[in-house]
């Protein structure tokens, strides 16, 4: 049989088409476009340099190269996903301009979506995840461009009009109150507890004991990091409450919480992400799309918590602390561990 | 003038374990011992390095007792980091799990970070306003030393911190080491690792062991 010749745009359409489904090498490239190595380097760097795919994982000798798209980590989607994300989120930006009169706010928009994919009558199959401010969809929303309405699915119509109902249904509730009641919906401790952290205006008794719930609610299973860095976060307050007024170090303390909620978030993306059959394969999201995030988050979170550590140490005097009585039990088990 | 005192890891986490409210005569002659100050105390960095050793595995003993509150199958000492934790920090974090599993979660945790607030506040009040000096950096340490050590002790760290006492010694008058570790460095098993020939050589520090004082 005779070959054809590809031309390079072939090839580079190739490539970005072979990158939907997951990150690949450029051997695993080449082989499965059926074109030579030269020639898929040569193009990969081409696509870098437009911003189109970036380096993922890298070893000494292989590197692996990912798309870059509109979902949060580059996560993959479908094409199919893709038009129905957009045609969704235009939808909202339109009911939302019809029956309030003005565009929605971030949060408006994914909220609502995320309550139009979760439809029972619509039954959408587009991912969604937990991250930092609740369920989202996995597309990345923005109220500030222009999303064209030109879907041809043949639940179209029936798209519009939920969500019509859903926006109906949001038109008292602001974006705190959308939020919360998200929390509440899927009974979600964790970030109950993170708002009210985040929230507190004073810090005092109610504040640390927050701190503890929040910490009885970290996500334990396989992911010991997070409770330990939870600890230690959660730790470092106390201490610091012990020698010093925390309301003296407030806007300290909420940012390193925040910056610790970033890692913990990105966990839970991770986690919600996974359980999706969509992404079941739990070793090859973790290394391709949220292994560097996390690490990131985690030496950022490190690196605050021991600036709050220093602050404490600084505030340290030389005098006796007494325990508490509320510790006493747990000392009496623990006093004679290296005696 | 008095001799200067080389602690011992074991001195300052029990100096720290000491309460008023709870009676441990041990963790109570630590107390006493490092509040009364007869001289300069000496802290080699490797014992700092197990202090932060210490705390961080008190939290993945927490950490192993809030999976067991959350999950009362979970089994103690069964996840991989808790690996990282001795047969004896097992056994303690299951007592400690039996003592308080009939309180609240919240309570639990409460009472976990109170007592762990105040233990780190002691290590570290002790870190930084009453040992004087830190010496011999872990990078120092004589391998080789610690190799003819190990074939006398089979604790790893405590072969650290004697190398680094051995090593501190040679530089300074002498110097009381002081520990209440009643099994590598009690009397007799101090004398025979002085006796050793291989470190012949060696000024040793007089031992000061707590637990026969």
């Amino acid at each position: 049989m005779e070959r054809v010749k590809k031309s390079r745009e072939k090839i580079r359409e190739e490539i970005l088409l072979a990158l939907n489904k997951k990150p690949l090498s450029i051997q695993q490239l080449s082989r499965e476009i059926g074109s030579n190595w030269g020639t898929v380097n040569e193009l990969l760097y081409e696509l870098k340099e437009e911003g189109k795919v970036r380096e993922t994982v890298s070893t000494e000798k292989v590197k692996f190269y990912q798309k870059i798209i509109d979902t949060y980590y580059n996560i993959p989607i479908s094409e199919k996903q893709r038009q129905e994300f957009i045609y969704l989120f235009s939808l909202i930006v339109e009911e939302y301009k019809k029956q309030k009169h003005r565009f929605p706010n971030r949060t408006e928009l994914a909220k609502t979506a995320v309550a139009a994919i979760e439809n029972e009558e619509l039954m959408l199959n587009l991912p969604t995840v937990w991250y930092l401010y609740g369920k989202i969809p996995l597309m990345v929303c923005d109220p500030a461009k222009e999303y064209p309405l030109d879907y041809n699915g043949e639940n179209a119509d029936k798209i519009k009009r939920v969500v019509s109902k859903i926006v109906l249904y949001h038109m008292s509730m602001n974006a705190r109150e959308l939020k919360k009641g998200q929390y509440e919906k899927y009974d979600m401790a964790l970030y109950k507890l993170k708002d009210k952290i985040t929230n507190s205006y004073k810090l005092d008794r109610n504040f640390l004991g927050c701190l503890n719930e929040f910490l009885i609610n970290c996500p334990t299973n396989n992911f010991p990091e997070l409770f330990i860095l939870t600890e230690r976060l959660v730790v470092t307050i106390n201490k610091l409450a012990a020698v010093s007024d925390l309301d003296k170090y407030r806007i300290q303390i909420l940012l390193t919480f925040q910056s610790l909620w970033k890692y913990i978030a990105t966990f839970m993306l991770f986690e919600s992400l996974t359980r999706n059959s969509q992404y079941s394969d739990v070793e090859e999201v973790m290394k391709f799309y949220l292994e560097k995030p996390l690490e990131i988050k985690k030496v950022q979170a490190e690196e605050d918590i021991s600036n709050l550590e220093s602050v404490y140490l600084s505030e340290l005097k030389d005098k006796d602390y007494e325990l508490e009585d509320e510790a006493v039990d747990v000392r009496e088990v623990l006093s004679d561990m290296y005696g | 003038m008095a001799k200067e005192n080389f602690l011992d890891s074991c001195v300052i986490i029990s100096y720290a374990l000491y309460s008023k409210k709870i009676s441990n005569q041990v963790n109570l002659k630590c107390y006493n011992f490092v509040k009364s100050k007869p001289s300069k105390y000496l802290i080699c960095y490797f014992v700092i390095k197990e202090l932060e050793r210490f705390v961080e595995k008190r939290k993945i003993m927490h950490f192993e007792i809030l999976c067991k509150i959350k999950n009362p199958s979970y089994a103690i000492g069964t996840s991989k980091i808790s690996q990282q934790l001795s047969r004896n920090e097992i056994n303690k974090a299951k007592q400690l799990y039996e003592k308080l599993k009939n309180n609240s979660p919240g309570k639990i945790t409460e009472k976990l970070i109170l007592e762990s607030r105040n233990l780190e506040i002691n290590i570290e009040r002790f870190l930084k306003s009453i040992a004087d000096e830190k010496v011999v950096p872990i990078e120092e340490i004589d391998r080789q030393l610690v190799s003819v050590i190990r074939e006398l002790l089979d604790n790893y760290d405590d072969c650290q911190v004697l190398a680094s006492a051995l090593l501190a010694q040679q530089k300074r008058e002498p110097f009381f080491f002081v520990t209440i570790d009643k099994e590598h460095f009690n009397p007799s098993a101090y004398k025979f690792i002085e006796e050793e020939p291989r470190l012949k050589n060696y000024k040793f520090p007089e031992l000061k062991n707590l637990l026969y004082e």
